[in-house]
């Protein structure tokens, strides 16, 4: 019987493979779907990592967790500059770092900071090169393109907008980070002194607002008491997991939609594969005819065209998880490519269920014909 | 070996006033060579499948030995054509991408009935048919040896009955003659019963009698019905 299937598909190869081909591209698109979001949420998350508790001036909670983790250019409404030197005093908090945006450098921004958060960033390990000491020492990302040692100067404004450059002032890199799979791999970070100066703002007269403060509490506790007490009419403190969660939700519900349309699409692929293959049985009835004339039982028939349908389809199914992986593959390396946020594109258990449900409905499909051809009546091999 | 009996045995479709088949007696015996004849349209074919089993008719019996084949169900009847009855048709029916021998013994093989000698019984088999090559894939064969590769098949699991429709007629005449030979010759070899639906004549000529078919109807019933 493998033979007479082998030599069988081998003969019909074109249209065997238009089925694979169909089978697989409507399995790759579902696939494809449930990896990407899976990519997105797992690398979001682990980019939210290191940032425990971000405080800013009273808006948009998810706008600045974009902000400060995925370094996403908007204009934030700033902070009191008091708050700053107060958390930096609060018992509870290990340390209270800065971010002050404004600036970039071809198409990385530059972020104004302390050396607290180049430590949290590089988990408590020096720069490669060095720490920085002055005003104009900067601390690169590992996916910065310039080296130890080159000097440049920050054009005003987010990557990409038309600003005018910095010419009075420029900076030089003095060390660089280890790689962390976050757009942070993108940023360069300068002391917030210099970018209060250059522009215009002195810390001397009275503390310059900033945008956003990372704060790392000492204990799980002070993390939910510092988030109560900054949250007012004046600042909103966030854990950027939770915003993140919330995020997901409306990415969960787009997934959602998604795989609808995909599932449509699957399903319109297995109606066009039932009537292909139902023509075809049709089209093979003196065939069929033939083989129960000479003595095959039709339980044979019916496994000959079920078995042949499933191997395609089951080919096909194979063939669309793995053309799924590239796609989302490529999709999230172009996207890391683009903002430094590292996306995990992997497979959980739970995709095996997923193969198991498609395979079922192979088989199921297939059945629809394996049973036309059983029901087919000998007579057929006889001229008439 | 086995005999035929046809008792008040009668094929009608929706449609047709007249029934298709319509045969009140027949009999052929064990190991007889009987030629059927007829215009196209007189009923033939639906003779091989009402004797074959890949049809029942509305009414009578399809007794070959003591066993009416009508009565048995479809899959009973399937089993019993696979063991009792060669066929060789018109068209060939060779599977393409299969080698001879595979052809040979694939129907055998889907029925799981291949034996120890099988193989060895199929090699025979080629060989007495004239194939050189087992292994020849049947892309490659002539007309002629494609109907003797599916006379070779017919005869792989020593069947009691060879039933052969119109096996020449695709044929041209010299490998026509050859497959005529085959037949007679492997039938009488075998003592199988052989009942052949024919123009052809040289064939007709060389069996021990010959039935005409009219309408339906045997056109020399009275002579059968006495003899009966």
């Amino acid at each position: 019987m493998i033979r007479f299937i082998l030599a069988d598909l081998k003969r019909l190869w074109a249209a065997s493979l238009i089925i694979v081909l169909l089978v697989a591209l409507a399995a790759a698109l579902g696939v494809g779907i449930t990896l990407q979001e899976r990519a997105l949420r797992l690398g979001s998350a682990r980019a939210a990592d290191k940032f425990d508790l971000v405080i800013g001036a009273a808006g948009s909670e998810t706008q600045l967790v974009l902000s400060s983790v995925f370094l996403q250019p908007a204009p934030l409404p700033l902070l009191a500059g008091d708050v700053l030197a107060k958390l930096k005093q609060d018992p509870r908090v290990a340390f209270a770092a800065p971010i002050g945006f404004g600036d970039s450098f071809k198409t990385y921004p530059v972020v104004g900071s302390t050396p607290d958060l180049i430590n949290a960033l590089n988990n408590g390990a020096a720069p490669e090169g060095g720490t920085p000491a002055g005003e104009h020492d900067a601390v690169i990302g590992s996916a910065v393109d310039l080296t130890i040692g080159q000097s440049f100067e920050p054009m005003h404004g987010a990557a990409g907008d038309a600003g005018h450059v910095h010419t009075e002032f420029s900076y030089q890199v003095v060390g660089r980070l280890m790689p962390t799979g976050t757009a942070w791999d993108r940023a360069i970070i300068v002391p917030i002194e210099a970018v209060w100066e250059i522009h215009g703002l002195h810390a001397e007269e009275e503390p310059p607002g900033v945008p956003a403060i990372l704060v790392k509490p000492k204990t799980i506790a002070d993390a939910y008491r510092l988030r109560g007490e900054y949250r007012g009419d004046q600042t909103v403190a966030v854990f950027p997991g939770e915003v993140l969660t919330r995020l997901y939700a409306t990415l969960g519900d787009a997934r959602q939609v998604m795989s609808i349309i995909a599932l449509a699409a699957q399903a319109l692929v297995a109606g066009a594969i039932a009537l292909i293959t139902i023509a075809h049985v049709a089209q093979r009835r003196r065939q069929i005819g033939a083989l129960r004339a000479f003595g095959a039982p039709r339980s044979a028939v019916f496994g000959i065209v079920w078995i042949e349908l499933l191997t395609l389809m089951g080919t096909g199914i194979a063939l669309g998880f793995l053309v799924g992986w590239v796609a989302v593959r490529l999709i999230s390396d172009q996207l890391t490519r683009q903002n430094g946020v590292v996306l995990p594109v992997e497979f959980q258990g739970g995709d095996l269920g997923l193969a198991l449900l498609l395979l079922v409905a192979a088989a199921v499909i297939a059945a629809v014909p394996a049973l036309l051809a059983y029901r087919q009546p000998a007579v057929a091999a006889l001229r008439s | 070996m086995l005999a035929l009996t046809l008792d008040q045995v009668q094929v009608s479709y929706p449609g047709l006033e007249t029934p298709v088949l319509d045969i009140r007696s027949l009999t052929v015996a064990a190991e007889e060579c009987v030629a059927v004849t007829g215009p196209s349209g007189s009923g033939k074919t639906t003779l091989v499948n009402i004797i074959t089993g890949l049809a029942c008719p509305d009414r009578g019996r399809v007794l070959w030995g003591a066993e009416d084949i009508a009565a048995l169900a479809e899959a009973r009847r399937d089993r019993w054509r696979a063991e009792t009855i060669g066929l060789v048709m018109q068209e060939f029916h060779l599977f393409e991408g299969l080698s001879a021998l595979d052809n040979v013994l694939l129907p055998a093989r889907l029925r799981r009935a291949t034996g120890r000698d099988t193989l060895d019984h199929a090699h025979a088999l080629l060989a007495r048919v004239g194939i050189k090559r087992a292994n020849q894939s049947t892309a490659t064969l002539s007309r002629g040896e494609m109907q003797r590769v599916a006379v070779a098949r017919a005869l792989l699991r020593r069947p009691k009955v060879l039933i052969a429709d119109e096996p020449t007629a695709s044929l041209d005449p010299g490998h026509g003659a050859e497959v005529a030979e085959l037949l007679l010759s492997l039938a009488r070899e075998s003592g199988a019963t052989l009942i052949v639906v024919s123009h052809d004549e040289r064939l007709i000529n060389r069996m021990d009698r010959s039935l005409t078919l009219s309408a339906g109807r045997l056109a020399n019933a009275a002579f059968a019905g006495l003899a009966a």
